[in-house]
């Protein structure tokens, strides 16, 4: 089961985050708030996940967290590694582009 | 006993009946797989007759083949065919016949379960075949896009059975995804870690996971949709708070995974094939493993792109562009590992490996075709054009339906025992694959020079005549090559001679068993650390046949199989499986007067047919376990085990479980339809919110006396007490919930004032569903406690009901926090 939620975890806080952040950008357009703070909020989620996204790579990749199967090690390092990139590239564009 | 007096005395256990019972009462999973994958080539032959009609109809301008009303009915058919009762069910059914196999297992982990969804689909895709025939089918496009396919657009029934029949079809998927996860999960053969599994099983697991969280939302959309056309709540009315857009969000959430629900499964063909035909091992499984559970994930980020013109900012349609295009990496990642595994070995041009080769060609098309459309501005031009029509037959066809007939030639000799000895299917080969790119090659030139989908004509004189004669020319050519490896595969299965047991030289369980396959599979369960067990022992085999697995002996007329720990996959526990019954179609068949009495609105049968279902739930599930504690039993090599009654997480734990997932994803999404429409959509707010109540949330408190309960019912049962006060308790809070939910239904205004109203009443209405569910298990579980099938040993099955009740009392209570949240905060 543990290997299983090293396979998993970090795609889905990837989704969990994706989801946050476009129900937030669509929270924030439906009631007017366009400003800075609003900017500042959806850069903060980002930030938060990507930090999250970097602390699941290194946990994944280390003798305490890691599997125990070479396999399964392998996979979820590239899964945690995917779910980062993800993280960084498909929300960066909250950090410029114009909001609503 | 000698190898044949165990085969004799095995068959004798595991056969279907004999005679034309056979079809109505088999559990067995190779019977089923062929019976799901007969029906689905039937539906594909339909949905390729109506595909022929089109092309007829748009081979010339101005065509008087078609009128505009059966040109409708021909398209959205043709889509809803292929996409709902082809490509799925032939997931499934392949997925059914192979996955104990390739696992080396003897059968999936709910049998009855898969005769059951079997039977769900004969039903439902039986009502949209009697639809086609009698001219009355879905003529909304295979998305149904309200108000379209509201009563506004669609005033008949030809919409309801598309609605009603598809969520009757989706039983099946959500059954089948439930049996193929709990099955890769805990019946493998002995020392099976997942990282030895057969590539295969890593697709079916990604699969059935994504179909457990993707069809949630379309069987929602389905269902809102129809309260809206048969009793007028307006989810989908501007005028009332209601917004056509929570249609699209909920058809494409479900939408886009699909492509990758039918992508995926041809992927694990052809990762397991790829390698026979090239006489190598698998380059990369790691890689591939992570590549397809990435592109199972990021899938669920892309529904938005199907989107694009729909006037939804610009920032949340970059995040979905962003996505779409993150999502080639992974797809190239397995493209890059299957080329590599052809380039490491030396491969043999047997059809499968054809078929294979016309997939890269095409697909890889199909892929790059999809990084354009995933560029918002390209969008915005191709949309609902020709060049959306041709992407998505290079993606779908090549993607699976190539696949899936090398898959076919693959385990044809598996099915039938025969090897292939007639060439037709290498002519019927060349005409697919230059018919194909003939239609679809022509459909996106097309497409970019304008022409729009849906519509039944066009006029001269736009340069489009030449290039759809040669479009339909292609599809005509393509058809007849589809006719062909038809007449070939039935030519091969009844005359072709005898073939050698694993004629491709696979290393995988399957081919360790005599073709056709046994009954039983296995003779004995045969320890596996090898990912290609028969490369690794070319003797097992035998030494399966002689009985040198555990299991070896057949007794007691029992149908016996292990279930494994999830990741080692060291024996756990011994499972008894149940025989041949009819209880399977009878329940699919009074299900089918559930969704037959609220499509034809005779809605008496609907409550007639829902407690019927109830009656035979309740008959299923008492049968199972076991009377007395029999303790751990004797399963060969050595090894005792406890039987399944006997353990705290039994299979049907584990079904529970992953089905609360997709009943959780449901629930979600009706909670994103709910914020959604609250944010989003026009004519907000309502008349009136629902304000809370002091004694309705006093009522609602006490909804947590059921988890509370049933935890005291499980500690009275370790110590071997008596269950009363900890079932009275538990039942006491799930009244207290159903009455909370009765409550707010009184108080709310009609539901059709206002979208608010109606999400309310939907809210209220899966609560009551559900704890009404909870109270009868409750009830169920005092009675088997009285009948002797609890005790201290025996309470996985309490722990199956605690999980049902502790859901049903969170979404009871998130229900009611939802309903009364607005009205707190105004």
């Amino acid at each position: 089961m543990r290997d299983l939620l090293r396979l998993s975890v970090p795609l889905t806080l990837w989704l969990a985050l994706f989801s946050l952040i476009y129900g937030l950008h669509a929270t924030l357009c439906a009631t007017g708030a366009e400003g800075a703070l609003a900017r500042a909020m959806l850069a903060a989620v980002w930030g938060i996940g990507v930090a999250l996204q970097l602390g699941m790579l290194l946990a994944l990749r280390s003798p305490r967290f890691g599997a125990l199967s070479p396999t399964i090690r392998q996979a979820s390092v590239a899964l945690a590694a995917t779910a980062l990139f993800a993280t960084v590239w498909s929300l960066f564009p909250a950090l410029i582009l114009p909001l609503c | 006993m000698t190898a044949l007096r165990r085969h004799r005395a095995l068959t004798k256990i595991w056969a279907s009946e004999s005679g034309w019972r056979r079809w109505f009462s088999t559990v067995n999973h190779s019977d089923l797989g062929l019976m799901f994958m007969c029906v689905s080539v039937f539906h594909f032959l339909v949905a390729g007759v109506l595909a022929m009609l089109i092309r007829a109809q748009l081979a010339s301008p101005r065509s008087a083949f078609m009128g505009a009303d059966v040109y409708n009915q021909v398209f959205t058919m043709h889509g809803t065919l292929m996409m709902f009762l082809f490509a799925i069910p032939m997931f499934e059914g392949l997925t059914i016949y192979l996955l104990p196999k390739l696992l080396g297992s003897r059968d999936l982990a709910f049998p009855r379960l898969t005769a059951y969804g079997f039977w769900c689909y004969v039903f439902g895709g039986s009502m949209l075949i009697f639809a086609l025939i009698a001219g009355i089918a879905p003529d909304s496009g295979w998305f149904m896009y309200p108000p379209l396919s509201s009563t506004l657009g669609s005033p008949g029934i030809n919409p309801d059975f598309w609605l009603i029949g598809i969520t009757f079809v989706e039983i099946s998927a959500i059954s089948a995804a439930v049996e193929i996860v709990v099955t890769v999960l805990r019946y493998r053969a002995p020392g099976m870690t997942l990282a030895k599994m057969p590539i295969y099983a890593w697709y079916a697991l990604i699969t059935a996971m994504m179909i457990l969280t993707g069809f949630p939302p379309l069987i929602l959309g389905s269902i809102l949709l129809e309260l809206e056309r048969a009793f007028g709540l307006p989810f989908f009315q501007v005028a009332e708070g209601g917004d056509s857009l929570l249609w699209q969000h909920l058809f494409w959430l479900f939408g886009h995974p699909e492509v990758y629900i039918i992508f995926l499964p041809a992927a694990g063909v052809i990762s397991t094939i790829l390698p026979v035909m090239a006489r190598t091992t698998l380059l990369g499984y790691g890689w591939i493993v992570a590549a397809a559970a990435s592109l199972g994930v990021l899938s669920f980020g892309l529904w938005v792109h199907h989107m694009f013109t729909t006037g939804i900012p610009h920032l949340s349609l970059a995040f979905f562009s962003a996505a779409s295009t993150l999502v080639a990496v992974p797809t190239a990642v397995q493209i890059f590992a299957w080329i590599g595994t052809l380039t490491k070995g030396r491969p043999e041009l047997h059809m499968p490996l054809r078929w294979i080769l016309a997939f890269f060609a095409t697909f890889v098309i199909g892929g790059l075709t999809g990084v354009m459309v995933a560029v918002v501005p390209f969008d915005w031009q191709a949309h609902d054009t020709h060049f959306i029509v041709a992407h998505l037959h290079y993606v779908l066809v090549g993607g699976f339906v190539f696949p899936m007939l090398a898959a076919l030639y693959y385990w044809l000799p598996h099915i039938t025992g025969r090897k292939q000895f007639f060439r037709l299917g290498e002519t019927a080969f060349w005409l697919v694959t230059l018919g194909f790119h003939v239609t679809f090659l022509a459909m996106h030139w097309v497409g970019l020079l304008g022409q729009r989908r849906r519509t039944e004509t066009y006029d001269p004189g736009q340069g489009w005549e030449a290039i759809n004669l040669i479009s339909s020319i292609g599809g005509f050519v393509m058809a007849i090559g589809f006719a062909l490896v038809i007449v070939d595969v039935v030519v091969n299965a009844a005359v072709a001679i005898r073939g050698r047991r694993n004629p491709w030289r696979a290393g995988t369980m399957e081919w360790a068993m005599p073709t056709p396959a046994p009954a039983y599979n296995f003779a004995s369960l045969m320890p596996v650390d090898s990912r290609e067990p028969l490369h690794a022992d070319s003797s097992l085999p035998l030494r399966m046949a002689r009985g040198e697995g555990y299991l070896g002996e057949a007794r007691n007329g029992l149908r016996e199989t292990l279930a494994v720990a999830i990741s080692t996959g060291r024996p756990e526990y011994l499972v008894i499986l149940p025989g041949n019954t009819m209880l399977p179609i009878s329940m699919a068949f009074v299900t089918g007067f559930f969704f037959l009495g609220l499509l034809i609105k005779v809605y008496w049968l609907v409550p007639l047919a829902a407690v019927g279902v109830i009656a035979l739930a309740l008959r299923w599930v008492w049968g199972l376990g076991s009377r007395q504690d029999q303790g751990p039993q004797e399963v060969g090599r050595g090894l005792s085990l406890p039987p399944v009654s006997e353990v705290a997480d039994p299979p049907g734990w584990w079904g529970m479980l992953f089905l609360l997932l997709a009943d959780a994803t449901l629930f979600g999404s009706l909670l994103f339809g709910y914020a959604f429409l609250w944010t989003v959509a026009p004519n907000w707010p309502p008349p009136a919110w629902m304000q809370p109540d002091p004694a309705l949330l006093a009522i609602a408190a006490a909804a947590v006396l059921g988890p509370l309960g049933l935890r005291l019912a499980q500690g009275a049962l370790a110590r071997g007490r008596g269950l009363g006060a900890g079932l009275g308790l538990a039942a006491l809070g799930l009244i207290a919930a159903l009455l909370a939910a009765g409550l707010v239904l009184l108080h709310l205004p009609a539901p059709q004032t206002h979208a608010y109203d109606a999400t309310v009443w939907v809210l209220m209405g899966y609560s009551l569903v559900h704890c009404g569910v909870g109270l009868l298990m409750t009830g169920q579980m005092a009675a088997r406690r009285v009948a002797g099938f609890l005790s201290p040993a025996r309470r996985g099955e309490l722990r199956i009901v605690q999980l049902w009740v502790d859901y049903a009392t969170l979404t009871a209570l998130l229900s009611l926090a939802a309903a009364v949240l607005p009205g707190v905060l105004s």
